[in-house]
């Protein structure tokens, strides 16, 4: 369908509420619609004739102009993240997209960009990362959420708690926050990792040792029971606990009392246990490895936490939470990630869950100079030429919606031959990608 | 007297925050006696006020720049003169001749702060 011939393509960009201007090959601003005078402040009138970086107090014009692929290779970029500032200071978030703009015979002859202020959205997500959230933990997940709700009353019961989930998704802060919300909140909370002791120092560490219980003991050493007199004991990887002190964890949770190593008498145990494992404890069970009267003991009351890969929608969520930590931590004034980087941690499966993302966060602040985390600011094996995808600048195929990664991947890469008159480390190049992965997406396509 | 200002590709950059390189000039007696480069401190704009103190720096030129930077120069007694755009030589000699307020980016006001 066409425009009406009588209606100017200018009243039309002016009626749209995203900001829409266009450029010349000399970086000269041609056209600017009302909307983008809105959002930046700047009379149209004023803002045509000028160079695009001389209007645009923005985040991407110094290095990351989203025009320049446009401009230099005929490529549009979509869906990339910035700031504009105001002439008051204030930073408004902005989301934007860049298409080549070409003459009849196709040839390029300047650059539209469209651009939007995503303030209404920033504000709504910080409400809703408000919204759920217990001590540190953070989570839109339906069954995260559901979990939070039931916390409290599981705190302020005395039961022991069985947390299970994979090493990362955050055990140790459920347990300290069933501490905290607990009648127990003003005594001692505290660890054993029962997998990384051998027994024998395990139960004295847990239990202590009384003077000459062995040739090294001089004197009293009280254990991390005693230590949690009043509190809460949280006992991480108790599948790893060995079978003899498995028995006398039992005891403990079955009488309230133990014995130190070398004494005579029990001792009275005012501890609330909390437990944690990434095993299939019911498994272990079943094939010895764990004794089934203390995991009915443990598994009183039972958490699942689910891995970070099943609630991709808590990556934002927990993305800005770290961002916030770090600032804090480090001084800086790191705002948000970039769309690509967004896309690059949905698309990742973390094995290592929430403390991986915590750990690439840490890392993209030390590389990250500016106020946005863009993809070169993240570890090597997530970057997209490691995955073996084309750069973000690639243009994206016609009908895309309906071709699956490797599809797009390979109309990237035939494009950029095409481009490159069948010259594959021109083609690598210009996707940013290395020559072997454009030679695989080929192979993996049935193209030679 | 020193100035700094913070540049892109030769021209100033477009913020504070982006900028890649910071062009530093001695003037005495309305001249450049002293010139020198030196690059973006690695953690960032939040920490030139004190790295520019440190180094002299009695005036900064620069593109736009966030108030929390602003109020860090400003603390620290270091002249900003915002919202400047063009080439980078253009701009040392509109401020040397005074008509720095020819260089200032469409729609932003020329309100300098000490």
């Amino acid at each position: 369908m066409r425009l009406p011939r009588d209606i100017p393509l200018e009243s039309v960009l002016d009626s749209v509420a995203e900001g829409i201007f266009t450029v010349d090959l000399d970086w000269n601003i041609t056209f600017f619609n009302q909307a983008a005078g809105e959002i930046t402040g700047i009379p149209p009138d004023e803002a045509v004739g000028q160079k695009c970086w001389e209007i645009f107090a923005s985040s991407v014009c110094d290095g990351a102009c989203p025009m320049r692929p446009c401009l230099k290779s005929g490529l549009a970029v979509r869906n990339k993240s910035g700031f504009l500032l105001r002439a008051d200071g204030e930073k408004i978030p902005i989301g934007l997209s860049s298409s080549p703009l070409r003459d009849k015979d196709g040839k390029v002859v300047g650059g539209v960009e469209s651009f939007r202020d995503l303030t209404p959205i920033h504000q709504l997500m910080q409400k809703v990362e408000e919204r759920y959230s217990v001590e540190d933990i953070r989570t839109n997940n339906p069954h995260m959420i559901r979990t939070l709700q039931i916390l409290p009353p599981i705190a302020q019961s005395s039961s022991t708690v069985l947390l299970l989930g994979e090493s990362g998704t955050g055990k140790e802060l459920f347990a300290r926050a069933i501490h905290t919300q607990s009648l127990r909140r003003d005594k001692p909370f505290v660890a054993v990792n029962c997998g990384a002791l051998p027994g024998e120092l395990l139960e004295s560490e847990l239990f202590g040792y009384k003077a000459g219980a062995f040739t090294d003991a001089r004197k009293d050493k009280p254990g991390r029971v005693e230590l949690a007199q009043g509190g809460t004991l949280f006992l991480d990887e108790i599948g790893d606990m060995p079978q003899p002190l498995q028995v006398k964890l039992l005891r403990v949770l079955q009488e309230k009392v133990y014995e130190p190593l070398g004494g005579v008498r029990p001792v009275a145990a005012d501890v609330r246990f909390v437990a944690a494992t990434n095993r299939d404890l019911e498994v272990m069970v079943e094939k010895g490895g764990f004794r089934q009267d203390l995991f009915f003991r443990l598994n009183v009351v039972r958490i699942d936490i689910p891995p970070l890969r099943e609630r991709p929608e808590d990556i934002p969520l927990l993305v800005s939470h770290f961002i916030r930590q770090q600032n804090s931590l480090k001084g800086k004034n790191i705002r948000a990630v970039s769309e690509n980087v967004h896309q690059i941690l949905f698309r990742h499966a973390f094995p290592g869950n929430v403390r991986e993302l915590e750990n690439i966060v840490e890392y993209a602040f030390i590389l990250c100079p500016g106020e946005m985390i863009h993809t070169e600011h993240l570890p090597e094996y997530l970057k997209p030429q490691a995955r073996g995808e084309p750069a973000a600048h690639s243009r994206p195929a016609e009908g895309s919606g309906s071709v699956d990664m490797l599809g797009r991947k390979r109309q990237a890469v035939l494009e950029a031959l095409k481009r490159n008159r069948g010259n594959k480390s021109a083609a690598a190049r210009e996707l940013g990608i290395s020559r072997d992965t454009v030679r695989r997406i080929l192979q993996r396509g049935g193209a030679k | 007297m020193d100035i700094c200002i913070a540049g892109y590709q030769n021209r100033v950059a477009t913020l504070l925050e982006t900028a890649t390189e910071l062009r530093l000039y001695t003037l005495e007696d309305g001249r450049v006696v002293r010139s020198g480069m030196t690059a973006l401190p690695s953690a960032g704009a939040a920490s030139l006020p004190a790295y520019l103190k440190t180094m002299g720096v009695d005036i900064v030129i620069c593109g736009g720049l966030s108030t929390a930077v602003r109020n860090g120069f400003e603390a620290l007694g270091i002249r900003i003169i915002p919202w400047v755009k063009g080439p980078i030589e253009a701009v040392l000699a509109a401020y040397l001749e005074d008509r720095l307020d020819q260089m200032i980016m469409p729609g932003r006001s020329a309100r300098t702060t000490r």
